[in-house]
């Protein structure tokens, strides 16, 4: 489909029928979507939306018509998608987990870590229950790292703020939890 | 991405609950290194392990780093040696158990396996000189594993070579009298050898397989124990509050080892088939054996005492390790198409910390074990009894543990260790993965002198006459 591309958010009190009111003005609009990604947050409903605008759809009106739809207390932008200037590093895919006491500045500590060896977060979670954080990330790391060294890096950083943090290929998590584990391997 | 559970689930295993890949051994055929002239057949065995296992240990260590889970141990199983040394005599074979043993010396494996002959319906002159060598091939070397396949389903039971393998392990006992008997456990005699077994001291490269192949062991006896535990534990935290939903069954129990196997099978195919990867070679099988080491926290004793054994060997240890043991097979059956080897639960007592307190403490008989055997894997292993057990005696154990094997189509097996010097009820130790417990005793030593004398073969069972 030809036309201009945009990247939508939302940010939003969740409630039912925030899905209905969005696809049903981007529908209404001709916009054709391209990929999403959606989640609740502590009762905050977010979304990320790519998407296709073809002329002579006007895109100045879908942000308007959105608010108007989801109430004053929604957050609405819609930019036009650049490429990225450099693509994201590529490389073996792996689970980051911490758990144990809620600890300002682990997040930066760890990032700051995966960052200095090449790696970076293609998913990344993180909930604080009762003053006990358990953080799950998935990243991307070169392959060419000293893996052993790396973890114990991380276990060490974490052990400092009393955390246990583990680093381990997605293979496995694949290999242990999907029953198609051999089909679908070649992707993981 | 997985579920957050889930993944939980899995870090556990591997950081709590003692989740290793047990053994990755490299199947080597030596068939074509066969040679008349005995220097030339040296060789060409020591040229062709090196260059084909150089980089096993340097590449299961990468394996180990890229996914953050230790390879317990790196192993080979050669060809039968009593067909690759076709025509030589009993001073070559010791001569090829040397070169064997600085070959695997060489390339950094702890054991080799393959120092082997099948016998199970006749004994051929190399065989024969094979079993003559055992006491020095295995007592003057540190790493040679040999195994005797000495029965099958489709023969029966050659009972000269059981009667001539229980003098033999007398004379292998004497002969490392230094070492407490240690070089028998480095003798395994099977029924129904398998030709694709990756644990030692058992694993010999078949007929049938190819030239090299890389089969892997798993472990994991920690993991279905603490998986159990969990279970019962929330079970029991829920019937606390009343709910009917929480009652436990066998069934169960039964769900639950079943599904940790799959994962734990998973686990080792992964890892097999990288390994056999980087090392340009086929991946043959996963063996999803429960394997136990002397290690608190992964032991076959340990699960069957969460099932409400609370004393290995008392009644009921053979329901529950039967139960065990098939819903190992059913999870391992799902999680790969490629399961072989031995593939049961292990109850190798001087290995199994609980189980060599169970003999200690006078639960856990060897008329008990060999009841346990029926319905699981492998055998009498690593059982240590008197030094002064006659070679008749020997024999007419191991032709009961055949006869398991032959009548239910299973492999089964011993690696009995007479201690020389000791008596029952003393201590034997040998350290580390081989581990220590009490010496059994033996009743009515002698008692069957008569019938293994008898010697011959034992008949293929009827339902052999399958075609």
């Amino acid at each position: 489909m030809n036309g201009q591309t945009y990247i939508l958010t939302v940010l939003t009190p969740d409630h039912r029928g925030i899905i209905a009111a969005i696809t049903s003005v981007l529908a209404a609009h001709d916009a054709h979507l391209l990929e999403l990604s959606q989640t609740v947050v502590r009762d905050y409903f977010t979304i990320i939306v790519v998407l296709t605008l073809a002329e002579p759809n006007d895109p100045a009106v879908l942000n308007p018509e959105l608010t108007a739809r989801l109430g004053p207390n929604a957050t609405v932008t819609l930019v036009p998608y650049r490429d990225a200037p450099t693509a994201p590093p590529r490389g073996e895919r792996y689970i980051l987990t911490a758990t144990g006491n809620d600890s300002p500045g682990i997040l930066p500590t760890l990032s700051e870590m995966v960052a200095n060896r090449g790696g970076n977060f293609t998913d990344l979670g993180a909930r604080v229950v009762d003053g006990k954080i358990s953080i799950i990330a998935e990243i991307e790391v070169p392959g060419d790292i000293r893996l052993d060294q790396f973890q114990i890096d991380l276990q060490h950083a974490g052990s400092e703020a009393g955390l246990r943090v583990r680093l381990q290929h997605n293979k496995l998590f694949v290999a242990t939890n999907e029953v198609a584990f051999r089909r679908i391997s070649n992707d993981s | 991405m997985i579920r957050n559970d889930a993944i939980f689930d899995t870090i556990r295993m591997f950081q709590e609950e003692n989740l290793d890949v047990r053994t990755v051994t490299l199947g080597l055929n030596l068939e074509d290194c066969s040679s008349p002239v005995l220097a030339q057949l040296l060789d060409k065995i020591e040229a062709k392990i090196v260059g084909t296992a150089g980089n096993l240990v340097s590449a299961a260590r990468q394996v180990e780093r890229t996914f953050g889970i230790p390879i317990t141990n790196k192993r080979i199983a050669v060809s039968p040696i009593a067909a690759v040394a076709a025509g030589h005599g009993v001073d070559a074979l010791v001569q090829v158990a040397r070169r064997l043993d600085r070959a695997a010396a060489t390339v950094g494996v702890d054991l080799i396996g393959g120092f082997s002959a099948t016998v199970q319906k006749g004994t051929t002159p190399t065989a024969s000189a094979l079993i003559t060598s055992l006491p020095e091939a295995l007592s003057s070397t540190g790493r040679v594993c040999s195994a005797l396949g000495v029965a099958s389903s489709r023969t029966g039971i050659n009972m000269d070579a059981v009667l001539r393998t229980g003098h033999t392990i007398r004379a292998i006992s004497e002969a490392d009298r230094a070492n407490a008997g240690f070089a028998c456990a480095k003798l395994v005699v099977f029924a129904n050898m398998p030709d694709d077994n990756p644990f030692m001291a058992g694993a010999t490269h078949g007929q049938g397989e190819p030239d090299a192949v890389l089969n892997i062991g798993v472990s994991g006896p920690g993991v279905v124990k603490r998986a159990l535990q969990r279970l019962i534990e929330g079970a029991e935290a829920l019937s606390a509050e009343s709910d009917p939903e929480s009652q436990l069954t066998l069934a169960d129990l039964a769900e639950e080892i079943k599904v940790t196997a799959f994962r734990i099978t998973r686990v080792g195919e992964l890892i097999g088939r990288e390994l056999a990867k980087r090392l340009a070679i086929p991946f043959g099988i996963v063996d999803l054996s429960l394997a136990p080491t002397p290690q608190i926290g992964d032991s076959i004793g340990e699960i069957l005492e969460t099932m409400g054994i609370s004393q290995v060997g008392a009644p009921g240890s053979t329901a529950a390790v039967a139960m065990l043991n098939d819903a190992v097979k059913k999870g391992g059956a799902f999680a790969s198409s490629s399961v072989g080897g031995m593939s049961g639960a292990f109850i190798p007592v001087m290995e199994d910390a609980s189980l060599a307190r169970a003999a200690a403490e006078g639960s856990l008989t060897l008329d008990k074990l060999e009841a346990m055997t029926s319905v699981c894997s492998v055998g009498l292993d690593m059982v240590a009894i008197p030094g002064d057990t006659p070679g008749e005696t020997i024999a007419a154990i191991m032709a009961d543990e055949m006869a398991i094997g032959v009548m239910n189509h299973k492999t089964t097996a011993t690696r009995l260790i007479p201690v020389p010097g000791r008596q029952a009820g003393e201590l034997v130790s040998f350290g580390g993965l081989f581990g220590e417990s009490v010496i059994l005793p033996v009743h009515d030593v002698g008692a069957s002198d008569r019938f293994v004398r008898f010697a011959g073969r034992i008949p293929a069972p009827l339902h052999s006459l399958k075609n």
